[in-house]
């Protein structure tokens, strides 16, 4: 006997009895409530059903149309298990690194202290690898829990503020005749148009579209990760200030923004 | 008949039918569960639209040893926790004419009254055991099954349905008839 057995029984009108039945009791919580108290709530739980007057034929042919409009290069990418579609976002990070690192290398780079820019740097990176590996949870296993995303966003948003305020490394003085706000807003548009990059990727990437508020928010801190990371690669300037509003201000700002596209 | 995770299987070759056949077979049972879920025919029919455009999209996910129905259902029921979560998190009962006027069933809870505020005591279960419930109950879905939907072990699931029985037997107080109001009057037999 099973619980759709005593379920069945209990609708039945009769009184589910028998060996069979106390064995399946001994281990079912909800079938022993349902037989020792709860049989008006199961027939009251079956008259509960509301009647359906649904057009599938038209509902049906809304599917279709959406997935004719899923063809083409995006909806085949879409369709691409997890590792690859995440194997996509991470190479185009490798490649933003590379293009820093190889050709817009800031000028410090040989006096900058080797095992504190290589902490930085993965800790940017793996951030920004593991929000894109949450956003592309497919929707066909049981959602990550709570805490997970909400832990990405929040290290994504503190992680360079708690950088900025590292003990500064002397190696670049802020040269004459710039303010603080123009070199911040410099660095903020530039690490923004890279995280824009990034974030428009794991967009394009995520099968829900842009349905899900997890998902962009994964998205928008993966990209902001993405872009201190570039800047960590490119700028020379180390003054907690400019760290604090010129490179920490992007993943922030890329939440904002993004959160206020989604609304509008 | 071909079995559900062949109709899958065939549709990923890319054979068009076998998905057809697919929302013939699952249209009306995640209408029903989600409608049930969101409260709202309209929220319904769009996230029944949604899963069958999520299993399109992850149709390379699927495997041979995968069964279909608790995949679609995971999707589903995904898709609905998301929309609760954006219209802060209780389903809304709609008030549907048709619905009232509708022929009751044969159940003690067939009073239209009754069948409104048995929907009503779903909705204002917690999630969680509104979930569990509502995939055992209707869907006739084992405990396994659940927990494996929900990412949990199936004594947590067994856990939350009996909290939801016993608060549903809480708030539905009078709506539901006790045992004793279902035996015959002495002057019957």
């Amino acid at each position: 006997m099973d619980c759709a057995d005593v379920e069945k029984a209990l609708l039945d009108g009769r009184k589910p009895a028998g060996p069979e039945l106390h064995a399946h009791l001994a281990g079912c919580d909800s079938c022993r409530f349902l037989c020792e108290d709860g049989g008006p709530v199961a027939r009251a739980l079956a008259g509960s059903a509301p009647p359906d007057r649904t057009d599938l034929a038209a509902l049906e042919q809304r599917l279709a149309d959406d997935v004719a409009a899923d063809r083409g290069i995006v909806g085949a990418l879409r369709a691409l298990p997890r590792p690859a579609r995440f194997g996509l976002v991470a190479v185009l990070i490798g490649l933003e690194v590379l293009f820093f690192y190889g050709l817009m290398r800031r000028g410090d780079m040989d006096v900058y202290p080797a095992a504190r820019m290589a902490a930085i740097l993965a800790a940017y990176g793996l951030l920004a690898l593991a929000a894109a590996w949450v956003a592309f949870r497919p929707l066909h296993l049981p959602p990550s829990p709570a805490w997970v995303p909400r832990a990405l966003v929040a290290i994504g948003l503190f992680l360079p503020v708690a950088i900025a305020l590292l003990p500064e490394v002397p190696t670049t003085a802020f040269k004459p005749g710039y303010s603080v706000a123009v070199l911040a807003f410099k660095c903020f548009s530039h690490g923004g148009a890279l995280a824009a990059a990034v974030i428009f990727a794991a967009r394009a990437l995520d099968r829900a579209g842009h349905g899900g508020a997890i998902p962009a928010a994964l998205a928008a801190i993966a990209g902001g990760a993405a872009g201190v990371l570039a800047l960590q690669l490119e700028c020379p300037i180390n003054h907690s200030i400019h760290l604090l509003t010129g490179h920490a201000t992007v993943p922030a700002g890329m939440l904002l923004i993004y959160s206020l596209g989604r609304k509008l | 008949m071909r079995s559900d995770e062949e109709l899958m299987l065939s549709y990923v070759k890319g054979d068009q039918a076998a998905f057809r056949e697919l929302f013939q077979r699952y249209a009306p049972i995640l209408l029903r569960m989600l409608l049930r879920n969101v409260g709202r025919a309209a929220d319904a029919q769009d996230l029944t639209q949604q899963t069958f455009l999520q299993l399109h999209r992850a149709r390379h996910d699927f495997r041979r040893d995968t069964r279909l129905r608790p995949w679609i259902m995971t999707i589903a029921l995904n898709l609905a926790r998301d929309l609760l979560r954006r219209r802060g998190r209780r389903p809304e009962l709609e008030i549907d004419e048709e619905v009232l006027a509708a022929p009751a069933a044969a159940s003690p809870a067939a009073n239209v009254d009754d069948r409104a505020r048995v929907r009503r005591a779903l909705a204002e279960l917690p999630t969680e055991q509104r979930e569990v419930i509502e995939l055992h109950w209707f869907e006739e879905l084992p405990f396994n099954d659940i927990a494996a939907m929900l990412g949990c072990s199936p004594g947590a699931v067994r856990v939350r349905a009996h909290r939801g029985y016993v608060n549903l037997r809480k708030t539905l107080g009078n709506v539901v008839p006790s045992d004793q109001d279902d035996e015959p009057a002495a002057g019957d037999r």
